[in-house]
């Protein structure tokens, strides 16, 4: 079972037929992330952890087999523009269980699929604290999984299959760990002397997804194909609220591609990332707050008319919400 | 324009100055140039005022550009060599600041950050330019040789710069372009193409001392020169400094007035 922790949604369940991946990673990445990108297909899962805008570790699970970094960037790509359907979520993370869960996406199996009954479990927990690993541990059987994460042998939080948020107590991972059968698992981050990589230097997304889409044995860009079956989509009521807060967010960036530019665009994805996400500009200090940063980087790009303009028709939005 | 009665009267009202015994005549030219360079430094002045940190660098930078033109139209200003020796450090200083403004904006394009404090680039820039006072003023009076070689080394930061400050601009041009400013960014742009050809053209001619004050200093010196071999390459050189300096400041102040417009 391939699970990551779900911190604080910045987006979730967003169809993947929305999104153009190069802009959405640039959005991470100028919004400095710190946590991860999830990406759900029907036959494959992709996670993306990221530490202050930093692409640090990339993982594909598909038909059984990990695939890791550079790679799992390319089979992404492949997945995104061969994928009928699937969804994509962003949580951020503290720095803590991030770099725990950079050791359960890229770090070596320090035990890797022993039965919990056949070790000292004991003895494995005071190792994490002793040896002062940032380390995440999983226990699951086929049916269930929970993970608790480590910075320097300090446990930092928890997590299992029916959580929704991390936790601060074992209680539920300790059921699990009780389950007939239950298997654990160690990943431990190596220690990288505080170098780390990031990925997206090393590849040119842009360029391979472009050179992906031009391909004419490709399927049609998916935004094209999944748009009519939009209406069509399960849960009406649940779909109608989402795509409505939706439907805002897209005006507020186009308002600011209108007065501000491209870079106006990017400026409010990022902004509004920081804030959270478009609900919350209900909340009139979050909106003020919004307003302000957005007008701030505006003032190098825009009139103060333009900008003045602007937070007007943007506050017109977000009243809709 | 003839300034002796005014210079004359200044020097009875302050007796520390030293006597005006030559006319002081200012061409308009190098007076309309200096304005040029006001108007520069009043409109960054005045963005840095309402707008973001980053045109703090640039102001400060235009700002001590028009000091250090403006410097040069006292009368007095050959009589204190240290002075020439930190007006041309001045100078200097101006294009780092300048630049560093430039690199913070690239930086913005890229990040959408804007980090650091103005306090801080008016300390920086105060401790720079004590520094500098500090070094010239702890060294030997500046010869003449010694102030042509503060001049070569003013030409050579900025043709450097201004070819880094172009390229730069270009990448700013390139992240903004259907922004409402882009325009005025790219009229930077022209401004440091024509500020590289004329100090271009001023560095041109220091290196193979065709230039005035190494004609000045050879004059009683006895030093021989080729310049009368190469006086077609002199005459154009000079040309380039002369048509580009002014051709720097008007385009200098017609881009702040235009970004002014943009920015309103």
């Amino acid at each position: 079972m391939f699970l990551l922790p779900k911190g604080n949604p910045l987006a979730e369940n967003v169809p993947i037929s929305k999104l153009q991946l190069p802009d959405a990673l640039e959005k991470l990445k100028n919004g400095k992330l710190t946590g991860c990108a999830i990406f759900d297909f029907p036959a494959a899962d992709c996670a993306l952890v990221y530490d202050e805008g930093k692409l640090v570790t990339a993982i594909v699970h598909r038909d059984g087999n990990e695939i890791k970094d550079q790679a799992a960037l390319q089979s992404l790509v492949e997945l995104m523009l061969l994928a009928s359907s699937g969804t994509f979520s962003v949580y951020a993370l503290s720095k803590d269980i991030t770099l725990a869960v950079m050791a359960l996406v890229g770090g070596p199996a320090t035990i890797d699929s022993q039965e919990i009954k056949l070790i000292d479990f004991k003895a494995l927990l005071d190792r994490i604290k002793t040896e002062q690993m940032t380390a995440t541990l999983k226990i699951y059987t086929p049916e269930r999984a929970g993970l608790i994460f480590y910075r320097n042998g300090a446990t930092v939080g928890f997590f299992h299959d029916a959580s929704t948020g991390i936790e601060t107590s074992a209680g539920e991972v300790q059921q699990i760990a009780g389950l007939p059968g239950a298997r654990v698992d160690l990943r431990v981050l190596a220690d990288t002397d505080g170098f780390v990589l990031d990925l997206a230097g090393l590849i040119d997304i842009r360029a391979l997804w472009e050179a992906s889409s031009g391909n004419p044995f490709a399927t049609p860009a998916p935004t094209a194909v999944a748009a009519p079956s939009e209406p069509t989509a399960p849960a009406p009521a649940a779909a109608a609220s989402t795509l409505s807060a939706d439907e805002i967010e897209a005006a507020i960036f186009d308002l600011a591609n209108r007065f501000v530019g491209k870079l106006g665009r990017t400026l409010a994805e990022k902004e509004l990332m920081n804030i959270g996400s478009v609900a919350s500009l209900k909340d009139p200090d979050k909106l003020q707050e919004f307003l302000a940063a957005i007008e701030k980087g505006s003032k190098l790009l825009a009139s103060s008319n333009k900008i003045k303009e602007m937070k007007e028709a943007i506050s017109a939005q977000a009243a809709q919400l | 324009m003839d300034l002796t009665g005014f210079f004359q009267a200044l020097t009875s009202i302050f007796p520390f100055l030293p006597k005006v015994y030559n006319a002081v005549v200012i061409d308009y030219t190098s007076l309309l140039l200096v304005f040029f360079w006001f108007v520069a430094a009043a409109f960054s002045f005045y963005f840095s005022l309402n707008n973001s940190r980053i045109w703090t660098s640039i102001s400060i930078g235009f700002f001590l550009l028009f000091w250090s033109q403006s410097y040069q139209l006292n009368p007095w200003h050959e009589t204190f060599t240290v002075m020439i020796a930190v007006h041309y450090m001045i100078g200097t200083v101006a294009i780092l600041v300048i630049s560093h403004g430039i690199q913070e904006y690239f930086v913005f394009t890229r990040t959408l950050e804007i980090t650091g404090s103005k306090k801080t680039i008016y300390i920086g820039t105060a401790a720079i330019l004590a520094f500098t006072i500090l070094v010239v003023s702890l060294n030997p009076k500046p010869s003449l040789y010694v102030l042509r070689n503060y001049r070569m080394m003013n030409n050579t930061v900025w043709f450097y710069l201004c070819i880094i400050n172009i390229y730069t601009i270009f990448k700013i041009y390139k992240e903004m372009k259907d922004s409402p400013i882009a325009n005025g960014i790219l009229s930077f742009g022209v401004v440091f193409i024509f500020a590289l050809i004329w100090k271009g053209a001023g560095l041109y001619l220091m290196m193979y001392q065709w230039d005035k004050p190494w004609l000045d200093i050879i004059e009683f010196d006895g030093i021989s020169t080729d310049i009368a071999l190469h006086q077609g390459k002199v005459d154009i050189a000079k040309s380039l400094f002369k048509t580009f300096n002014f051709l720097t400041s008007f385009s200098v102040a017609g881009t702040f007035a235009y970004l002014f417009k943009l920015l309103r």
